[in-house]
């Protein structure tokens, strides 16, 4: 984590930069600064009723379980800009608030994911004995949400907010500030701060809304994200030593708290037949998910693409190709990702030093929500590089740079904390052995990495996805660059900015098709190998 | 007085399509003031047998019977206590025991849960969490928590089973003093176990089961004072009956 120091430096830098370069302009940053925060704090209540309410149900109920997680998993699966289409066309047409609206579901679709498997996870790991319990003192209704079923989500729930919160700022950028059927649809904030700055040239402005943008998230995650990770860390062990986080509270707010608490115990049993109703009691549990059902979506989609063939005239020889030439980029970006980011791990490894050092460094970069930054390399790439190497090899290039930056950090920090957690005896038995550097790398530091790396690599692959949609459609300075080979997130731009249903559903279900397939043969199956190297020894 | 009667009880397992029997034919009944314990070979089915009683589970034939009354699902006449202690480790020992009284105002809730951490000796911890206590100090809280209830049946499944041997010994005498208080609920107690001097220490009858499918092979009345002698001949011989009739 960045240390308290480092963040005042940088503030302390942003401020003195922002105000010589914008003078005035300063307070308008701030003010969209702000805009930006309350619009994803608004997406994030959603996304947590939704995740929590809809977690909670399919914990439970083993119908809702059974079919709607195929549902969840496909919607998953839908590339988050692949929303996009769908949110401006149904959601701009509302008047005034519209744009307000769009912009805030895309944000919500970006974070209910992670929290709502997380939290179904949670309810799944409450101890069957702990049911039990709850059964025999016939907890239930309300006072089993509240007293069992909160707390065993509350760790994972908070695990899955952070990822979901930083989906968030991801997408930030193209949420506020997109191109749809020819015109521009944006909201004034840090993210169209940044778009607009960039995309009419400015380069260092946008650099300033970068700067600020990062700065926020940094604040954050080090006052927010890190302090209720720790609380909820060690909610699961608690002791009276360590609930200093509690002890920061005001004794009115906690006696209030208590007092609210103790009068809604007694209030809140209205909701009581509600949830006997949706089977939300100790002693239900969810099914499998229903085979059949999955396989009839799956058959549903298929057929949907089919007719969309048909219906749009669109080749399918293309569509294939474009398919193709969006893989052979993903995987491009990835290898190069994986062999910087292993390379790095087993340097770091070795050098508990330069880890501590590093850690905060990367732990910035990261903050860096990677979309932000996609005007740069753009401005880099088709301005300079391209009078070298020429137009189409630097769009190839600076669409392969931009599908990287949505993929690296996803390896880098999966593959950081594997190696955090080498226990140290491992070390210790390479000493008594006698074993060569080569060797230890063969038998300890690599099997241990694995499960690291393929975790890393199901985000990257998913990150990448997501990053087509942006990388494979660069604007800059009002014109819109796409590599000659195309691709499918060239195609769902090229669809959105027309405005052209077919091509969009046809391009996002190929698309959905694609990782779904991954994500239930490939990853399937890697998870399944790895099993053995995440067990316990 | 009967409290309990279990009906030509049995319960079959579906284990993929194929069905196991677990119990067979099982008769007993248990008068007010008995205590019971159970052993039998492992995986002969003692657990499934309680957890039956406790309304965890259904009897696939026969009934279970408390008071008259056919069981069907927990009801506030009975209560158990697990071989794991399942505390919530979010909450104190005092939220611990108070999760059994959830029904009635907290007020009162606070001083009945008071009043039963003080029975098993852990006063002064009401504000710590299990993680700091010791193993023996968990199942005390696991104890209060089950006869806060005051219900009529006490089941133990296994509860000293994690424990090391001085504090189980220590545990076991307290329960069975608890249960000699003739004031107080449980009146009826049913242990689990596969340590036949544990048995033979805690209760009045020792039901013996068979290998599965189980079915009652014995029903010893133990005449020993409480606590027993557990150097003593007739305590030994009791251990030697038993354990020939399991091996």
């Amino acid at each position: 984590m960045i240390s308290k120091r480092m963040l005042l430096i940088l503030i302390i830098i942003f401020l003195v930069s922002s105000v010589y370069l914008l003078g005035f302009g300063f307070l308008e940053l701030i003010a969209a600064s702000v805009f930006s925060f309350l619009r994803m704090f608004g997406a994030y209540l959603i996304a947590l009723v939704f995740s929590v309410s809809f977690g909670v149900l399919m914990g439970h109920n083993a119908k809702a379980f059974k079919y709607l997680l195929p549902v969840m998993d496909i919607l998953q699966s839908v590339p988050i800009l692949g929303f996009l289409p769908v949110a401006l066309i149904f959601l701009l047409s509302i008047p005034i608030v519209g744009a307000e609206l769009a912009t805030i579901f895309l944000i919500f679709t970006c974070m209910a994911w992670s929290i709502l498997f997380n939290v179904i996870e949670g309810v799944k790991t409450i101890p069957y004995t702990v049911r039990e319990v709850a059964k025999l003192n016939r907890i239930d209704g309300m006072r089993y949400l509240t007293n069992i079923v909160f707390p065993a989500i509350y760790p994972p729930l908070i695990s899955g907010s952070i990822a979901g919160w930083g989906g968030g700022w991801y997408f930030l950028v193209v949420g506020e500030f997109t191109t749809f059927g020819g015109t521009v649809h944006h909201v004034f904030g840090i993210g169209s701060f940044i778009a607009e700055q960039a995309y009419a040239g400015d380069i260092v402005l946008s650099l300033i809304g970068i700067f600020a943008l990062s700065l926020m998230v940094l604040l954050i995650n080090s006052f927010v994200w890190s302090v209720l990770m720790r609380h909820s860390e060690k909610f699961k062990q608690r002791s009276r030593a360590d609930i200093e986080f509690e002890e920061g509270i005001p004794d009115i707010v906690e006696d209030a708290s208590e007092m609210i608490s103790e009068k809604l115990e007694n209030v809140t049993g209205i909701f009581d037949p509600v949830l006997k109703f949706a089977h939300i009691e100790p002693e239900s549990k969810p099914d499998k998910p229903s085979y059949l059902f999955t396989v009839l979506l799956m058959g549903g989609l298929i057929a949907a693409l089919a007719y969309l063939f048909l219906q749009s005239g669109i080749n399918i020889f293309e569509l294939l190709s474009y398919s193709g030439s969006s893989i052979g980029r993903i995987l491009i970006a990835y290898f190069i990702a994986l062999l910087w980011t292993v390379l790095a791990g087993l340097i770091i490894e070795r050098n508990r030093w330069l880890y501590s050092r590093l850690l905060p460094v990367f732990d910035t970069l990261q903050s860096i929500p990677a979309v932000a930054v996609f005007p740069i390399i753009v401005v880099l790439l088709i301005e300079t590089a391209s009078v070298f190497i020429g137009n189409s090899l630097a769009l190839e290039i600076a669409s392969i740079l931009l599908l990287l930056t949505g993929m690296q950090w996803y390896l880098l920090f999966n593959i950081m904390r594997a190696i955090r957690h080498i226990p140290s005896r491992i070390g210790e038995l390479g000493d008594l052995l006698n074993l060569s550097y080569l060797a230890r790398l063969r038998h300890m530091v690599i099997p241990l990495m694995l499960p690291a790396i393929i975790a890393g690599s199901i985000e990257a692959i998913g990150g990448g996805w997501n990053a087509t949609i942006v990388s494979e459609s660069i604007i800059y300075k009002d014109i819109t660059f796409s590599p000659e080979t195309g691709g499918l997130g060239y195609l769902l731009s090229k669809g959105t900015a027309l405005g052209d249903w077919t091509l969009i559903l046809s391009s996002l279900l190929m698309m959905v098709l694609i990782i779904i397939l991954t994500d239930k043969f490939l990853w399937a199956w890697a998870i399944k190998k790895m099993e053995k190297y995440t067990a316990e020894g | 007085m009967v409290e309990l009667l279990l009906k030509k009880m049995a319960k079959t397992y579906v284990l993929e399509k194929r069905e196991v029997p677990v119990l067979e034919d099982i008769t007993f009944s248990v008068k007010k003031r008995e205590s019971i314990a159970v052993v039998g070979p492992s995986g002969c089915g003692k657990t499934t047998l309680i957890r039956m009683i406790a309304g965890l589970e259904k009897p696939t034939k026969g009934v279970v019977m408390i008071k008259g009354k056919k069981i069907t699902k927990p009801t506030k006449e009975v209560n158990m206590i697990f071989q794991s202690f399942s505390l919530l480790p979010w909450k104190t020992v005092l939220e611990n025991v108070e999760m059994a009284l959830l029904d009635k105002p907290k007020k009162e809730r606070v001083e009945f849960a008071k009043k039963y951490i003080d029975l098993v000796g852990l006063d002064g911890f009401e504000e710590s969490y299990p993680r700091e206590l010791s193993d023996g100090m968990k199942q005390r809280v696991g104890v209060a928590r089950a006869i806060a209830k005051e219900p009529e049946i006490l089941l133990m499944d296994e509860p000293f089973g994690s424990l090391d041997p001085l504090t189980a010994y220590n545990l076991r005498k307290e329960i069975l003093r608890l249960f000699e208080n003739r004031k107080l609920n449980p009146n009826v107690i049913i242990l689990v176990t596969h340590n036949i001097e544990e048995a033979v220490y805690m209760a009045d009858r020792v039901l013996v089961l068979s290998r599965r499918p189980a079915r009652i092979i014995g029903d010893i009345k133990i005449k020993l004072d409480k606590p027993p002698d557990i150097r003593s001949k007739e305590f030994l011989s009791y251990v030697d009956e038993i354990t020939s009739m399991i091996s």
